[in-house]
């Protein structure tokens, strides 16, 4: 998903993370890096302790991945709207970069909970895919945010391209609320919520504490991919920088 | 069952897996172009 810089782009200001860009940036992603692979090993092994469900047997371990890849899809997607509202406002290189790098990784996390959730629910409901309100409405999101990169890809001017994704990104992310409540709302076959409910979660005690390990997990690896990508754009931008210099 | 769900686990993490080493190519093709200009 690279992003193609054109000659505009030295009006950005270059390395406007300078911390981020030096070997500050670079412990802080080595060290989170650890401590995330560690929390995920101990995530899995976690999921593959729990007692199997009585309804559904083993396949009950695939939600503890699926449900936090739910949880990324929506907090990337949440953080690229609220970095595109103050981007729109402020009109700082730097909340583009965020928003693009939490966009790029939201769509692999909305593509894998699609995938997960496939997969559980053929051997669940013994099919592939159902239009149900929750599952129809993911895909949308999915859809808009491949399609919030392909206007990154497409369009040639670097503010224009900011702008225009800006305004996609935050439209996008009306979806999430829908999605959450598209099992209350609509019936349909997804089952309807776990965690976030009005009287609090609904899974037995002893399985909680493993999928709040998988949402801790999934939330680290966010914050390491993010550190991660946004220090590649800064570093693209530099570049981008030195040769409109050398130009 | 218990196999389907670790072939659920290799899609997730194997996906997961892909990305962060595309992203590190990435990463290190940048660091080399910023190197080589400066």
């Amino acid at each position: 998903m690279n992003t193609p810089k054109t000659l505009d782009m030295h009006t950005w200001p270059a390395a406007y993370w300078p911390r981020l860009a030096g070997m500050p940036g670079q412990r802080a992603a080595q060290i989170l890096g650890i401590v995330t692979a560690l929390t995920m090993a101990a995530a899995v092994f976690a999921a593959m302790r729990v007692p199997p469900d009585t309804a559904t047997g083993d396949l009950i371990r695939i939600l503890y991945f699926h449900v936090p890849s739910a949880w990324l899809a929506f907090l990337s997607f949440g953080v690229v709207a609220l970095a595109s509202l103050v981007y729109l406002w402020r009109r700082d290189r730097r909340w583009d970069v965020i928003a693009l790098a939490s966009a790029e990784f939201g769509v692999i996390m909305t593509a894998l909970t699609l995938i997960s959730g496939s997969m559980w629910g053929y051997k669940a409901w013994g099919t592939w895919w159902v239009w149900d309100a929750r599952l129809t409405l993911t895909l949308v999101m999915f859809l808009v945010y491949v399609g919030y990169l392909m206007l990154r890809a497409y369009v040639g001017s670097d503010q224009k391209r900011a702008r225009y994704a800006a305004v996609l990104g935050i439209v996008g992310a009306l979806d999430i609320p829908l999605i959450h409540f598209a099992v209350e709302w609509w019936r349909g076959q997804h089952p309807s919520a776990i965690i976030i409910t009005d009287s609090g979660p609904k899974l037995a005690g002893s399985l909680f504490p493993p999928l709040l390990l998988s949402v801790l997990a999934f939330t680290l690896l966010y914050a390491f991919v993010m550190i991660v990508r946004v220090r590649l754009e800064q570093q693209r931008d530099q570049i981008a920088a030195l040769q409109a210099e050398a130009a | 069952m218990l196999e389907w769900v670790i072939l659920t686990y290799g899609v997730i993490f194997g996906a997961i897996a892909v990305y962060l080493v595309t992203l590190w190519l990435r990463v290190r093709g940048a660091e080399r172009d910023l190197k080589r200009r400066e």
